[in-house]
């Protein structure tokens, strides 16, 4: 049995594997290093970060629903300072890409946030356009391609970094915004993020989230995803990072067939820690047992019947 | 922390006419039996190859054996519900031991009080008070009678009882809101330790206070991770959020912002 290779280059990001685990579900790392060897991770993708700290939603803040999670964190988090000072060298020791997804509420602010990490050395940045609450007209950034542009363009010009645009799926056009942040600079997307949802206690006729609403997320996302994934790579042939319920190697490569470059493990976390690296061991054994010497032999290998 | 397959070594199942029912299970689980304290909980995977329930459930740690964990439920939902098929032999995924657990006051008495399955980690944390020969008393209230077989299993950890039920077939009839007064015509409590519904605790954190009695609360929360990864779990304390799985779920009920 010779070696595979499962290192990819996503844009300029070059990853060892494909596998990273998702902004939200990993924390900043520390929280499951006892649990999980993280240099063998493709990358860790921090917990949203902000120029200044953000205390987060009212609980509660999560409910389950049938094979989802529907969230409503409210994108709580430490600060960018403060991640810099007391997080950043603990991630540093591991040998895994560290990317750093940011959100704020006005381009200056991700402008700000871009410079402050490029500065203090991170492997690449995620911009979360889809967060709620905006300067712009309350309008999401990520719903508008002009919008979604100029965000993505405020952040390339405080960056050499490689840059992915975080996605909402709650567009009529994904490949529309995908295209706009692609022009506007970034080296790919991660799509998808969560897709607005809510729940409500029939007894006391209450919604079960403190915000009322929440962000989707889990395997029942996984068919949504993959078809936005597919339409943006046969429409655009850009580097995309899939996310959406991946809960098995058998999931990640369904995401690689249809044409993301790499996957993030999201929900699947909380299930099971470990879950990132018994996909990258599936997706080994898939290689193997179809006879592919590379991972880059399926990404995109997707047969449409003519 | 451990991420360890415990094999389920007994499941017993208390279901008796007019009582309220409980379930008994007992995991083989070496390494998290050995590193856990009182208050601490597990995060256990309810559905190994099915993904609904998804998430992992959290359970107080109910006693402690040599390499076992017992955890005391209820069913109140899906997840629950298909627990308790499971049998002797059966391999599931335990995550923890997890959180903070009790800290155990200085002085004596102590009193443990607690309302329906919130008995779990209360009995884990008197059989230690016991091994600690530390004074103590406990409160138990339920909605009706429980199967004597728990009792017993109970009793063991525990010794004796003051038992409220809300219908009166066992113990006292009310709540154990009211037990609390009438026991404290008999003695102050140096300390207590409480966990059990939200209105239940609001109500002994008001009684604590003009009281002056220090109190410990184990409190639940909805959660993903268990280890502070997903800051879904927040309650509202005095110095902001905090996170039940990790800053708890054990806390100082002066800490927690009892109105919200």
């Amino acid at each position: 049995m010779g070696k595979v290779n499962l290192a990819v280059k996503v844009g300029r990001l070059e990853l060892k594997n494909p596998v990273l685990v998702a902004s939200g579900t990993f924390g900043y790392g520390e929280e499951y290093a006892q649990l999980v060897d993280l240099n063998r991770l493709g990358g860790i993708v921090v917990k949203g970060l902000s120029l200044e700290p953000k205390i987060g939603n009212p609980p509660p803040r999560l409910v389950e629903t049938s094979c989802g999670l529907i969230n409503a964190i409210g994108l709580e988090n430490i600060g960018v300072e403060r991640f810099i000072k007391e997080k950043l060298p603990f991630l540093r020791q591991f040998e895994t890409k560290i990317i750093v997804n940011i959100f704020g509420y006005s381009f200056k602010d991700y402008a700000g946030l871009a410079a402050k990490l490029t500065a203090a050395g991170v492997n690449a940045l995620e911009v979360n356009i889809s967060c709620p609450n905006i300067k712009e007209g309350g309008k999401f950034f990520g719903t508008d391609p002009t919008s979604a542009a100029a965000v993505t363009k405020a952040v390339c010009e405080e960056t050499d970094l490689p840059v992915f645009v975080k996605l909402t799926p709650q567009v009529t056009d994904i490949v529309e915004i995908a295209q706009a942040v692609i022009e506007a600079g970034a080296d790919g997307v991660s799509m998808i993020n969560t897709f607005p949802a809510m729940a409500v206690d029939i007894h006391t006729r209450r919604p079960k989230l403190g915000n009322i609403t929440g962000g989707l997320s889990g395997p029942c996302l996984k068919p949504i995803a993959l078809k936005m994934i597919w339409e943006v790579v046969r429409s655009l042939h850009i580097p995309v990072m899939g996310i959406g319920g991946i809960m098995s190697a058998a999931d990640a490569l369904e995401y690689l067939i249809v044409g993301a470059q790499a996957v993030q493990v999201g929900t699947a976390n909380f299930v099971n820690p470990r879950t990132a690296l018994e996909v990258i061991d599936g997706i080994e054994d898939y290689l193997r047992l179809h006879h592919f010497k590379d991972i880059k032999s399926i990404i995109g290998s997707v047969l449409i019947p003519k | 922390m451990f991420l360890e397959t415990a094999k389920v070594v007994e499941h017993c199942h208390f279901i008796e006419p007019g009582a309220e029912i409980f379930h008994l299970l007992t995991l083989s689980a070496p390494k998290i039996a050995s590193s856990a304290k009182p208050g601490q909980f597990v995060m256990v995977r309810v559905g190994a190859a099915i993904l609904d329930p998804l998430l992992r459930r959290p359970f107080s740690i109910f006693y402690q054996g040599k390499d076992t964990i017992s955890l005391l439920y209820k069913v109140i939902g899906k997840g629950t519900n298909l627990m308790t098929t499971w049998e002797p032999g059966d391999k599931i995924s335990v995550l923890g031991p997890l959180g903070k657990g009790f800290k155990i006051f200085s002085s004596e008495p102590q009193w443990l009080v607690a309302g329906g399955a919130g008995i779990a980690p209360l009995c884990f944390l008197g059989s230690r008070l016991r091994e600690k020969k530390v004074s103590f008393k406990t409160l138990w209230g339920l909605r009706y009678k429980i199967a004597p077989a728990l009792m017993g299993v109970i009793q063991q950890k525990l010794g004796d009882l003051i038992i409220y039920t809300e219908n009166g077939s066992l113990g006292y009839q009310g709540l154990v809101t009211e037990g609390v007064k009438r026991l404290r015509q008999e003695e102050k409590p140096e300390g207590i330790y409480a966990c059990g519904p939200l209105p239940m605790l609001k109500a002994l954190f008001r009684w604590t206070k003009e009281e002056g009695i220090a109190m410990q609360v184990s409190l639940e929360a909805n959660m993903a991770c268990g280890v502070g990864a997903c800051l879904g779990c927040v309650i509202e304390t005095k110095e902001g959020y905090k996170k039940v799985c990790r800053q708890g779920p054990v806390f100082n009920a002066e800490e927690i912002k009892w109105e919200k």
